[in-house]
C-alpha cells in the first residue's frame, strides 16, 4: 500500500514540466516573502486533490491560477505549520529554563530527558501538521479543523502510527536519494566532458566546464527537483490521509 | 456561515472588480502624499534655518526667524491633505456600506458633499475613540519618564502604560465594529452605543472576530512587504542611475500610493463590512430562533 503511494506520487509529480518550471521560478523569487505563500498554497491544492482522489486514480495536477485564493491558502498552511512547530519549541524552552535554574548533575539529566522528549515531539508535531492540513482540506478549508487534534489523532490511529511515521521517513529518504542522484548525474556528465576536453589539451576549458556543471546542477535542483519533491510530499500526505 | 478565510479571500479579490475606481482613490492618495512630500521639504528647509541661527533663545525668536511664506505653505498643505483624507475616508465609508449590503461592485465617486460629510463622521469616530487611550498613554508615559516624582510613582506609571496599551488594542477592536455600526444605522450616535456594539462582537465571537482581523492584517502585511520590496528595488536602481534622493522618494512613492495604499484600504474596509454583516446575520438568526 505504502509502495503504491510512493509510486503514484512519483508519477504524479512528473506529469507536467511546465508546472514544475513555474513553481521553480516562484521558488527562485521566494526571498520576496510573498511567493513562499504561493508555493504553500499550491501544495495545499495538491493535497486537496489527493484527499479527494485515490491511489493510482489519474488525478490532474492543480492549475496555477486564482492567485489570491492560493495566497490565502498558503498563509493558512504556514500558520498550521508554525503553530504545530511552536509546541516542541516551547517545551524545549521550558526544559532549558527549569534545568538551568537547577544546576549540577540534575541539570544535565533533566536536559537530556528534555531533548529526547523534544525530538519525539518534533516528529509528532510534523505528523500532526501533515495530517492536520489534509484534515483541513477534507473538511471544507476550515482552519479550525487543522487544530481539531482529537479527530486528527483518531485518523492517525486508524492509519497506524508506525505506518504513517514510516511513510514520512521513507519519503525523506526518497527525496534525498533523488537529490543526490540528480546532482551526481549532472556532475558526472559535466565531469566527463571536462576530463575529455582536458585530455584534448584545453585545461582552462576543463575548469570552466566543471564550474558550469556545478552551476547547472544547482539550477536544476532549484527549478525542477525542488518543486518535484514538494508536490510529491503533498501528494503523499493527501493519499496517506485517505487510508483512514 | 462563511469561514474566516472566505471573508478574507472575498475582500482581497473585491478591488479587482473595478480597477478604475481603485486608481481614482489612488490618485487622491497620490496627490496627498505628493503634498506631504512637499511639506516635508519645507519643514526640512525650516529646520535648516533654525539650525543656522542656533542657539535660539525663545519660541518667538525661532518663529520670527522662519520665512513666513514657508509657514503659510505648510499650513495650506496640511489643510489640503486633511481635506483629501476626509474625501478618501468618505469613500471608504461607502465601501463599508456596500460590503454590509452585499453589493459586489465598487461605490461611485458621485456626491462629493456626501463623501466629505461621511469622511468627517469617520474622522470624529476615530478621534473620539483614540482620545481616551491617548490620555492614558501620555499619563503613563509622563509618570514613567519623570524622575522627580520618585521610583514608586514611576512603577505605577509603568503599570498605567501597560494598561493603556492593552486598552488601546481593545478600543481599536471595538472601533472597527463601531464604525460599521455607524455606517449601517447611518447615524453618528450609533458609533457610541457600546452595548449594541459589544453585543455584535459577542454574536460573532471574540476569537473569530480577532482571528479575521489578524488574518487580514497578516495577508495585507505580506502583500505590502512584497510590493514595497519590488518598488524599493526599482526606485533604488533608478536613483543610482539618476543620482538623486528625491527621484528615489518619488519613484518609490508613486506606485505605492497609486496602487498599494488604495488597494489595502479598500480590502480592509471590505473585510470590516463583511465582519459586520456576519455579526448582524447571526444576531438575526438568533432572534428568529427565539421567536420560533
Amino acid at each position: 500500500m505504502i509502495l503504491d503511494i510512493y509510486k503514484d506520487s512519483l508519477e504524479y509529480s512528473a506529469k507536467d514540466l511546465k508546472t514544475l518550471l513555474i513553481l521553480g521560478v516562484t521558488y527562485f523569487l521566494s526571498f520576496l516573502l510573498l511567493p513562499i505563500f504561493l508555493i504553500y498554497g499550491y501544495s495545499y491544492r495538491v493535497t486537496k486533490i489527493s484527499v479527494e482522489g485515490m491511489i493510482n486514480g489519474n488525478d490532474p495536477l492543480p492549475e496555477f491560477d486564482n492567485i489570491i485564493d492560493m495566497f490565502v491558502d498558503g498563509i493558512k498552511v504556514v500558520l498550521v505549520y508554525l503553530i504545530y512547530a511552536l509546541v516542541p519549541f516551547i517545551i524545549f524552552f521550558l526544559f532549558a529554563l527549569v534545568s538551568s535554574s537547577i544546576g549540577g548533575y540534575g541539570e544535565s539529566i533533566l536536559m537530556a530527558i528534555g531533548s529526547v522528549i523534544t525530538v519525539v515531539l518534533i516528529l509528532f508535531a510534523y505528523l500532526m501538521s501533515m495530517f492536520g492540513i489534509a484534515h483541513m482540506a477534507n473538511n471544507g478549508d476550515s482552519l479550525s479543523k487543522a487544530f481539531a487534534y482529537n479527530e486528527i489523532i483518531e485518523i492517525i490511529k486508524s492509519v497506524g502510527l508506525t505506518r504513517s511515521l514510516g511513510t514520512y521517513i521513507g519519503l525523506i529518504i526518497i527525496c534525498s536519494a533523488i537529490y543526490a542522484v540528480v546532482f551526481l548525474l549532472i556532475l558526472f556528465v559535466f565531469g566527463f566532458f571536462g576530463i575529455f576536453t582536458g585530455t584534448l589539451g584545453f585545461s582552462m576549458a576543463a575548469g570552466g566546464i566543471f564550474a558550469a556543471g556545478f552551476f547547472i546542477a544547482n539550477l536544476v535542483m532549484l527549478f525542477i527537483v525542488g518543486p518535484y519533491t514538494m508536490i510529491m510530499q503533498s501528494r503523499v500526505s493527501g493519499l496517506l490521509y485517505n487510508l483512514h | 456561515m462563511a469561514s474566516i478565510t472566505d471573508v478574507v479571500k472575498e475582500g482581497l479579490k473585491y478591488p479587482f472588480n473595478d480597477e478604475k475606481k481603485v486608481l481614482t482613490l489612488g490618485i487622491i492618495f497620490l496627490v496627498s502624499s505628493l503634498v506631504s512630500l512637499a511639506m516635508e521639504y519645507l519643514v526640512f528647509d525650516n529646520m535648516r534655518v533654525l539650525a543656522n541661527i542656533a542657539p535660539v533663545d525663545t519660541f518667538q525668536a525661532a518663529l520670527s526667524a522662519l520665512p513666513p511664506s514657508n509657514m503659510a505653505l505648510i499650513a495650506l498643505s496640511w489643510i489640503v491633505t486633511f481635506i483629501l483624507m476626509l474625501f478618501a475616508s468618505g469613500y471608504i465609508y461607502d465601501v463599508i456600506k456596500y460590503a454590509i449590503e452585499g453589493k459586489s461592485e465598487l461605490p461611485e465617486f458621485s456626491d462629493i458633499k456626501r463623501l466629505l460629510l461621511n469622511g468627517v463622521r469617520s474622522f470624529i469616530v476615530g478621534l473620539a475613540y483614540s482620545i481616551l487611550p491617548m490620555i492614558l498613554f501620555f499619563l503613563g508615559l509622563m509618570l514613567t519618564v519623570n524622575e522627580s516624582v520618585g521610583a514608586s510613582v514611576n512603577a505605577i506609571g509603568g503599570i498605567i502604560l501597560l494598561v493603556a496599551i492593552i486598552f488601546a488594542i481593545f478600543v481599536s477592536l471595538v472601533q472597527v465594529m463601531a464604525l460599521c455600526n455607524m455606517v449601517d444605522k447611518d447615524e453618528l450616535a450609533a458609533a457610541f452605543r457600546f452595548k449594541e456594539i459589544l453585543g455584535l462582537i459577542k454574536n460573532l465571537g471574540w476569537g473569530r472576530f480577532i482571528g479575521i482581523l489578524l488574518f487580514t492584517v497578516i495577508a495585507i502585511m505580506i502583500i505590502s512587504v512584497f510590493f514595497g520590496f519590488i518598488f524599493g528595488a526599482i526606485a533604488g536602481i533608478i536613483s543610482i542611475i539618476v543620482g538623486s534622493a528625491l527621484v528615489m522618494a518619488l519613484v518609490n512613492m508613486i506606485p505605492n500610493s497609486l496602487l498599494i495604499n488604495p488597494y489595502v484600504s479598500i480590502v480592509i474596509s471590505r473585510v470590516y463590512g463583511s465582519i459586520y454583516k456576519e455579526a448582524s446575520k447571526t444576531e438575526a438568526s438568533k432572534t428568529e430562533l427565539e421567536t420560533i
